[in-house]
């Protein structure tokens, strides 16, 4: 072997290990918790957190199976009197444009908006917190710096269609209220009875966020 | 011990050549145009979806980065800077899907590109997962040898092997490697995280998606979820593909299978569920399945074919 032949040979068992090192890594921060990558923990988040952290997970281990929508109401003052708009449905609007379209600009809009929703349930653990809980839940979201990401997203997108449907008020604060409609289980599928009421979670208000303007007609009364 | 020298020359032979240079080629085209089609497609809203005072205002951002760790360069507070670097996002991407300068241009592609992902977290799908932890690996492989200005728009008939840089050949095809064994990973992985989800079990988890309104099809749903065998079989044969494909795609015999059956499911994707960006971007990755020489006999076979004819006529 030649020391050209060497040189190859050597980078090629190096590129090896190198795969060989990042693969493991790889495949251990997606498996289950065990043994080897609980040793390996700190390691393995170091390296692939964030570059290589797979989110590929396509509707698994269970699809989504439930109808999400988000609506705001604005509050302003008028004189010395305290005004609140009706509520405003700022994600079925989107939603219908983007089904009757469905290339369109607004598909990443319909992501973002689902996703933050679907935060608020999976991120914070209201659904499940006793009354007291989710009310000192509440409290603490009033200011915005200590809101779960997922409402400030909520509310600066429900502030922006408050905008854009009442541009001649001033707003001081904005309300969010989330719903949530389960699919009939498929074995009642064919029952017209089967399809469950909304479920209405209702945040407090916070202070309305500074916002640049949103298309009026994704805003609906 | 001759045999085993013999075989460690082949191995040597082989890896001294780039292989799968032509659907590299489609790759960079593929995932430069899907960046393209965001930067461009999204112009008019894009204050609103990564922009200091958007959807996920920089104050929100930079509370979060001690979380996720994941810094961008369009977090920035100043309108003006974000439009600025908003624009050269695009000459970037643009530069990178025409192929120019790529090796190098791809470096600022890749960070731009992370930028844009991680600015606004709620926008991340799937697809543009798989092309964050791809365009690392893509950056040692050779993905400007055919189809760009880089090599004078070449076709794939217009070249043959290169011998002359084995370290370079050797670089590029332990990134094909890595590429392909992400994809296998990801597929894999997606298909084990169902196998313990109760709807995949029970094969009712497609009635559900498409059951919503966030992804479903009124007409097709309703005609979908009345029959509980169609719902059954296409359920499975998901999880079924995905369990599969980690191993399909090294034979050259059934990788046709593997890339087949990832068409099928994201063009259903796209059209179905309306998740466009998402099914391309995991679609262009299956071009790196194929050596050269598939692509030059699929050309050649179009070629004969009356609708080749019919095209090229009008």
């Amino acid at each position: 072997m030649n020391r050209r032949d060497a040189i190859w040979w050597a980078g090629a068992l190096a590129l090896g290990l190198a795969l060989a090192a990042h693969f493991s890594l790889i495949v251990l921060s997606i498996l289950p918790m065990n043994p080897l990558s609980y040793r390996c923990s700190r390691a393995i988040a170091a390296y692939v957190d964030p570059v290589f952290l797979q989110r590929w997970s396509l509707f698994a281990p269970d699809p989504i199976d439930a109808d999400n929508a988000a609506f705001a109401r604005g509050y302003y003052h008028d004189g010395a009197r305290e005004i609140v708009t009706p509520w405003v449905d700022f994600t079925d609007p989107v939603l219908e444009r983007v089904r009757a379209l469905p290339v369109t600009p607004l598909n990443l809009t319909v992501t973002a908006l689902s996703k933050a929703m679907g935060s608020i349930y999976t991120e914070t653990g209201i659904v499940a917190a006793t009354p007291a809980d989710r009310d000192a839940m509440l409290k603490r979201w009033e200011d915005p710096t200590q809101q779960p990401r997922g409402l400030v997203v909520l509310e600066t997108a429900g502030a922006a269609a408050l905008r854009a449907a009442y541009p001649q008020f001033k707003f001081e604060r904005v309300q969010i209220m989330l719903s949530i409609r389960s699919v009939p289980p498929f074995t009642k599928r064919f029952d017209p009875h089967a399809m469950q009421e909304p479920q209405y979670l209702t945040m407090d208000a916070a202070p309305f966020p500074n916002v640049i303007p949103w298309f009026s007609d994704n805003a609906q009364r | 011990m001759e045999g085993l020298q013999a075989q460690l020359e082949r191995a040597k032979d082989y890896l001294s050549v780039e292989h799968h240079l032509f659907g590299c080629a489609l790759l960079r085209i593929g995932i430069g145009s899907v960046v393209v089609y965001y930067l461009t497609g999204h112009w008019a809203e894009r204050s609103f979806l990564w922009g200091p005072n958007g959807l996920y205002p920089y104050w929100l951002f930079a509370r979060e980065l001690s979380t996720t760790h994941a810094p961008s360069l369009l977090a920035v507070e100043s309108q003006g800077l974000f439009d600025a670097l908003y624009l050269a996002a695009l000459i970037v991407a643009v530069l990178y899907t025409i192929g120019w300068r790529t090796r190098l241009i791809g470096i600022p592609f890749a960070i731009f590109t992370w930028s844009l992902f991680m600015r606004n977290p709620f926008l991340l799908t799937g697809g543009d997962n798989l092309v964050q932890v791809e365009l690392p690996l893509m950056l040692f492989a050779n993905t400007s040898a055919f189809l760009s200005l880089d090599s004078g728009w070449r076709g794939p008939f217009e070249y043959s092997a290169d011998t002359s840089r084995p370290v370079s050949a050797l670089v590029h095809n332990a990134a094909l490697f890595a590429m392909m064994l992400q994809l296998a990973i990801a597929y894999g992985a997606a298909g084990l995280a169902k196998t313990a989800g109760y709807t995949w079990q029970h094969g009712t988890a497609i009635y559900y998606v498409l059951q919503t309104r966030e992804f479903g099809m009124s007409s097709l749903t309703s005609m979908l979820f009345r029959n509980d065998i169609i719902v059954a079989l296409l359920t499975y044969s998901v999880v079924a593909f995905e369990l599969s494909f980690p191993f399909l795609i090294w034979h050259r015999r059934t990788r046709w299978i593997a890339a087949a059956g990832a068409v099928a499911m994201h063009t259903a994707i796209a059209l179905v569920m309306r998740l466009v960006p998402f099914a391309v971007e995991a679609m262009v990755f299956e071009f790196i399945l194929f050596p050269d020489e598939s692509y030059r006999g699929l050309i050649a076979w179009g070629e004969n074919t009356r609708l080749f004819k019919w095209i090229i006529r009008v």
